[in-house]
């Protein structure tokens, strides 16, 4: 009776961690080969050509710059606190690869179809937060804490743009879980009634991932590297992972919320003998990818006064008159979702 | 201690084997050389570097000398440049090829036998007229 | 004529105005009232139109303001609906971005180096060399014109008279590493020896290659003759 409970144990453990796997290594891979489609997508935006000697078209330049990164030396600063140098890359890490848990690529197919989904996802942008500080913070110099301090500031902030965004598409929807969401959206995709909210929730998004116009904290000319400058080796790896990982994230989610996520109005893909949902989860997320890089190819940076100023002063009070605006419009005409 | 006798014993004989000429100054060896140029075999000047021929020396040990620039002579190219005859004392030269060759110089022809012009180097020389009458 | 129409009522109307000024000097208030006054009897009407410069018939009038005149500046300007609309739908912005979305699909500008080179001129300044004369004698007389002019000194000469007696160099050493490829003993010698060619990629392994002597020097020049004779000639009008 207990070998069999054992086995029974052990199989869904085995079952559990051959999901995640499932899950995690074409996310990672996808991590590995954004790297060279921002570096592609932006060199066709400048009319040259991105790296093209190592694999065809330069497909393999991110195993090379793994390669490369893990070869180097990794410099510890003496006076750092080891524990927390390497805690912070490596929890930024985690919880940007957590965010994956509760993607659907299809109708209730997640690691984990999490009735609280929306509020795990937000949960984990602002432990993402712990990373950068504890990061700028270890390792004890002035340029690599000045930039984390600016970082934390503005990841927090245009969290607050972020939930409020969210929390209005969830207003329409009705319900927390990710899979509810994008059915609820089998009428229309919600950028159509929610487009202000949808241009306020993609600002919010290029902040949180410190992407152009809001890098100023990572901008090679300013503060050398932002917090990540003592980090090198295998710790700047995991946080450029967990920086293209997020940006992967957000484009996906970006694509749940307001785009239907995983099904195409009018189309049969669900009726197919393969179900073709991911794959249009997929390429919507390429989409929003591509224009992550096309906003980093035509925007100039902001400066950070002006980036905080434009979350606080700009954007909260649109997001706070949307707050009070659509849950008017939704009582006033009864289509409340419950 | 044994040992210590039959390394020292063994260690003489294969000195004197490994160094061939067991002399401490080695000897010095002749300077080689080798053809100045493919079509004059030596030197055209008085303190003109002869050409050294390959491995000759500690300088050239790794050069090979075939690979080196070993233009023609010139010397040689204009010595066999026809002697150009002008009939008349003075000689114009401007190199041939109007502003691309040399400054227009006249070259008098007084002198017997043929006059190099300074600067290309061909030779003028007065036709041989026939000598006066009188 | 309509300017000199209104010069000479100009004339004709500050006159009496003069006249009456100069006279009436002990009452200023009573000369004072009288100018407002007649300021305002002897109106004139000025005419804004500039006759000078006209302009286009559909553009607005060219307003020169006199002081007390109401002007609204942002008269003629976008609304507030059109201003809340740019601001906040980013339509710079956006604008901006399809420009870059354009170039996305255009062809890149890139030439893949050793695959593909850049055009060169016939004027650009490579590696050197000393040029012969089509009988095959060199053409350097060493007169020490480049070695007197090259700015960072790379050029050492020695000569002396050669067995058939005409001037010529023993030693023509260049220092490429120290020459600043300037074009200057090119341009200093009389006869067209020294030049440069329009080779860029000479790198060697060593630093000694690259101090080159006459003989290298020499070569160079036999090696590229066609093709120096050929930049000469497209260039010789002009030096």
């Amino acid at each position: 009776m207990i070998n069999n409970n054992l086995i029974l144990i052990i199989l869904n453990t085995l079952i559990s961690l051959i999901d995640v796997l499932l899950v995690l290594l074409p996310v990672l891979l996808s991590v590995a080969f954004m790297t060279i489609i921002e570096r592609k997508q932006l060199a066709a935006h400048q009319r040259r050509v991105g790296p093209n000697t190592v694999g065809y078209y330069g497909i393999l330049q991110p195993f090379s710059d793994a390669l490369k990164l893990i070869l180097k030396e990794t410099v510890i600063p003496s006076q750092s606190n080891k524990i927390l140098f390497y805690l912070a890359p490596v929890s930024t890490l985690i919880f940007s690869l957590l965010g994956w848990g509760i993607i659907p690529f299809g109708q209730g197919l997640t690691l984990f179809d999490f009735s609280l989904g929306i509020l795990y996802t937000l949960a984990l942008s602002s432990l993402g937060v712990y990373g950068v500080l504890f990061a700028g913070w270890s390792a004890n110099s002035k340029y690599a804490f000045l930039g984390s301090l600016r970082s934390t500031a503005a990841m927090i902030s245009y969290e607050l743009i972020l939930s409020s965004a969210i929390l209005i598409v969830i207003l329409l929807a009705g319900s927390f879980n990710f899979t509810t969401i994008i059915e609820s959206q089998e009428a229309i995709w919600f950028v159509v009634p929610l487009l202000p909210v949808f241009i306020f929730y993609f600002i919010s998004i290029l902040a949180e991932t410190s992407r152009t116009p809001f890098d100023l904290q990572e901008a090679e000319s300013e503060l050398v590297a932002g917090f990540f400058t003592e980090h090198s080796s295998i710790i700047f790896v995991f946080f450029f992972l967990a920086e293209y990982s997020s940006i992967v994230l957000f484009s996906c989610i970006t694509a749940i919320l307001f785009f239907g996520g995983y099904n195409m109005p009018e189309l049969f893909v669900n009726n197919t003998f393969i179900s073709l949902q991911a794959v249009v989860l997929g390429l919507k997320t390429c989409v929003f990818c591509f224009m992550f890089v096309w906003f980093r190819a035509t925007l100039p940076r902001l400066r950070y006064d002006q980036l905080i100023e434009f979350c606080w002063l700009n954007l909260l009070p649109v997001a706070v008159a949307f707050i009070i605006l659509v849950p008017c419009i939704l009582v006033a005409f009864d289509i409340a979702p419950y | 201690m044994l040992s210590r006798h039959a390394v020292v014993r063994l260690a003489r004989p294969l000195a004197r084997l490994s160094s061939g000429s067991s002399v401490a100054i080695p000897p010095v060896e002749p300077k080689q050389v080798a053809p100045q140029a493919p079509n004059y075999p030596t030197t055209w000047s008085t303190s003109q570097a002869p050409r050294p021929a390959g491995q000759s020396g500690p300088r050239f040990e790794q050069t090979i000398m075939e690979l080196q620039p070993n233009p023609p002579s010139a010397m040689q190219m204009v010595a066999e440049e026809p002697i150009r005859v002008v009939h008349g004392r003075k000689a114009v030269c401007d190199g041939g090829v109007g502003p691309l060759g040399h400054p227009k110089i006249f070259i008098n022809l007084d002198k017997p036998g043929p006059q190099p012009c300074g600067y290309c180097g061909i030779r003028y020389e007065q036709a041989p007229h026939h000598a006066h009458e009188h | 004529m309509a300017i000199l129409r209104q010069l000479v009522v100009g004339v004709a109307a500050s006159r009496p105005l003069a006249t009456r000024l100069a006279t009436s000097r002990p009452s200023i208030l009573a000369a004072s009232r009288l100018l407002s006054t007649n300021s305002r009897q002897q109106a004139q009407h000025v005419d804004h139109t500039n006759h000078l410069h006209p302009g286009h018939p559909k553009s607005p009038p060219l307003q020169t303001s006199f002081p007390g005149e109401f002007k609204d500046v942002y008269a003629g300007g976008p609304s507030a609906i059109e201003k809340a609309v740019h601001l906040f739908f980013f339509t710079e912005i956006l604008r901006g971005m399809w420009i870059v979305l354009e170039q996305f699909f255009r062809p890149p500008y890139t030439i893949m180096y050793p695959f593909e080179k850049g055009p060169l001129s016939p004027r650009f300044r490579g590696e050197h060399a000393l040029r012969r004369y089509p009988s095959g004698e060199e053409r350097c007389i060493a007169c020490k014109l480049c070695e007197a002019i090259c700015p960072a000194q790379a050029i050492t000469i020695e000569s002396e008279a050669r067995l058939d007696g005409s001037r010529k160099t023993t030693r023509y050493d260049i220092d490429m590493t120290k020459c600043i490829y300037c074009g200057f003993c090119q341009e200093a010698c009389p006869v067209d020896a020294i030049v440069e060619t329009q080779n860029q990629e000479f790198s060697t392994e060593t630093r000694e290659e690259l101090l080159y002597n006459k003989e290298k020097l020499l070569a160079n020049g036999d090696r590229a003759e066609a093709e120096i004779a050929a930049n000469l000639h497209a260039d010789h009008v002009y030096r």
